[in-house]
């Protein structure tokens, strides 16, 4: 089956030309339908940059980006529609990704409008759909972001990313930000779009028990180079680089009891 | 005698509402305590109110007794002295705690002098065996940086030095690793245990995770909503917790626990 998010020796410097430095440098990996994937690295190993460039916020300085298996051409735009529908995303703080002065039903309702999706009522019954199938009840959408909490607040912010039925969902350390109770509900919550809406996840996450516990499939980074990827059983059971074991060996572990 | 006894702390915010509630402790010389709790608990308001730097417009009733001095209501200039001698305080942002318009070396001679005298080059001499002390590499180099032209472990370590300068009995760290990478965070926490070790420090450990207030102490406080809800072993608390609330905290951490724990165990060939 084709991959339906790839990179292919994928290479990006900042001030390109100037310094030379590359931020990453010939990443080449596949995000396959129903394998959600951990991107993992610790911070300057270019985790975020690669995220800008499989949104398409940023074309590569080499390489490509494939999206169903094409060269994405970020100057085509139907090609670049039907990428921003299917590939949407989440950020770590659910306190600034949201507009505190709009209503949560415009906030989800805004790649319904901006991809010209549905309008009126329909696009109504797209937001209360997406906002009930991540736990919120579809009233919520009258309120104002300040009103929820936390982990509510990074519900509505997967709504918004689900409400145009992506299929694949990038996100940013999604949890990090979140207490321990609701971190789990929201891995939950992302485990559970995978099977009911035919959603994958891409996690960029630092954190290597929740990679473990909503990834089949890990990739580790260092230094804007992939070192091992695979799947999350084989990279972190059978890791066959030091760097992997050295993350493995500074995870912080409960006593046993 | 105990180092720390903390009494039916109360911390009120101005609306008059009490973000902390009747939180009681004691710490021994050389005892470490954890304070666990989710954002919100009052950990670390417990946490200030023990060394009297509640933010402004907080106010604490209650005894705190540090050293056998009341901290509670008094003034702050009897406070200073107390400060860095007796406890000193680690912060979760080491940015924070440094100046960034100060080269480091000099920043850390300040409580090195008043400390324990020094001038000139016994001055700069202690300086650089104080960022030796915390495994820094080119202490030269990093007493003359800034502290935003170091990395971010590094600056902790230097935080942690002038932390340690005045030969504190108590040091409270508040979360002073969660803006660090997991390397970064495990040298971290290994340079801390050993140093408090070393010297027969209390310390008081704040965090939200339990994995790793279990690198650094065996006793733990859990806090919700500003009250203390249960105090005893952390493999207690895992096993057998008594409160609700503990058994919901200990099962969201033993989750992702489990799940790595069951990726590095069912290792098999792609």
């Amino acid at each position: 089956m084709t991959p339906i998010l790839g990179l292919a020796n994928v290479s990006y410097a900042y001030r390109a030309g100037r310094t030379g430095q590359q931020a990453v440098q010939g990443v080449s990996f596949d995000i396959e339908s129903g394998q959600n994937t951990g991107l993992v690295g610790e911070s300057g190993s270019g985790k975020s940059t690669l995220l800008k460039v499989l949104l398409g916020l940023v074309r590569p300085t080499s390489g490509e980006v494939l999206f169903d298996g094409t060269p994405l051409d970020l100057g085509n735009r139907s090609q670049v529609r039907s990428f921003r529908r299917s590939v949407q995303t989440v950020f770590q703080d659910p306190y600034s990704s949201l507009d505190p002065r709009q209503r949560v039903g415009r906030i989800v309702g805004e790649p319904v409008r901006s991809l010209q999706i549905a309008h009126g009522r329909a696009a109504d019954a797209l937001v209360a759909e997406a906002l009930e199938s991540v736990g919120l009840p579809a009233r919520a959408a009258s309120r104002y972001p300040h009103e929820f909490s936390g982990g509510q607040r990074q519900r509505i912010a997967i709504a918004r990313a689900i409400v145009s039925r992506p299929r694949v969902l990038l996100a940013d350390e999604p949890v990090s930000a979140l207490d321990v109770i609701t971190r789990n509900q929201v891995i939950d919550l992302l485990a559970d779009l995978g099977p009911s809406r035919n959603l994958t996840v891409l996690m960029v996450s630092h954190d290597l028990g929740v990679v473990a516990a909503l990834c089949q499939r890990t990739i580790v980074l260092q230094a804007g180079q992939v070192v091992e990827q695979g799947t999350t059983s084989s990279v972190l059971g059978a890791p066959s680089e030091a760097y992997t074991r050295r993350l493995l060996a500074a995870v912080p572990r409960l006593p046993q009891i | 005698m105990n180092l720390l006894e903390v009494s039916s702390l109360r911390v009120m915010s101005p609306d008059g509402v009490y973000r902390v509630r009747d939180v009681s402790f004691t710490v021994a010389p050389g005892e470490r305590l954890g304070l666990i709790g989710e954002s919100g608990s009052g950990k670390s308001l417990t946490a200030f109110a023990v060394i009297g730097l509640l933010p402004a417009g907080l106010q604490a009733t209650g005894s705190v007794m540090l050293g056998g001095t009341e901290v509670v209501g008094a003034p702050e200039k009897s406070l200073v002295p107390m400060r860095g001698r007796l406890c000193s305080f680690i912060f979760q942002e080491p940015l924070t705690a440094l100046d960034p318009l100060m080269r480091l070396g000099r920043q850390l001679a300040e409580p090195i002098a008043r400390h324990q005298g020094h001038r000139g080059s016994a001055l700069k001499r202690a300086v650089l065996d104080a960022l030796d002390e915390v495994h820094l590499p080119e202490p030269e180099r990093i007493a003359n940086s800034r502290s935003y032209e170091i990395s971010g472990g590094q600056r902790q370590r230097v935080a942690i030095a002038m932390a340690l300068a005045c030969r504190p009995k108590l040091l409270i760290a508040d979360e002073p690793t969660t803006a660090l990478d997991v390397t970064v965070q495990a040298e971290v926490l290994a340079l801390l245990d050993h140093l408090v070790g070393d010297r027969d420090m209390a310390m008081i450990f704040v965090s939200h995770d339990l994995a790793v207030v279990s690198r650094m102490t065996d006793q733990a406080l859990v806090m919700r909503s500003g009250e203390a809800v249960e105090k005893g072993s952390i493999p207690n608390l895992l096993a057998s917790p008594q409160h609700p609330y503990t058994a919901e905290f200990a099962a969201g951490a033993r989750r992702t626990e489990a799940a790595f724990a069951a990726a590095l165990a069912q290792a098999r060939p792609e």
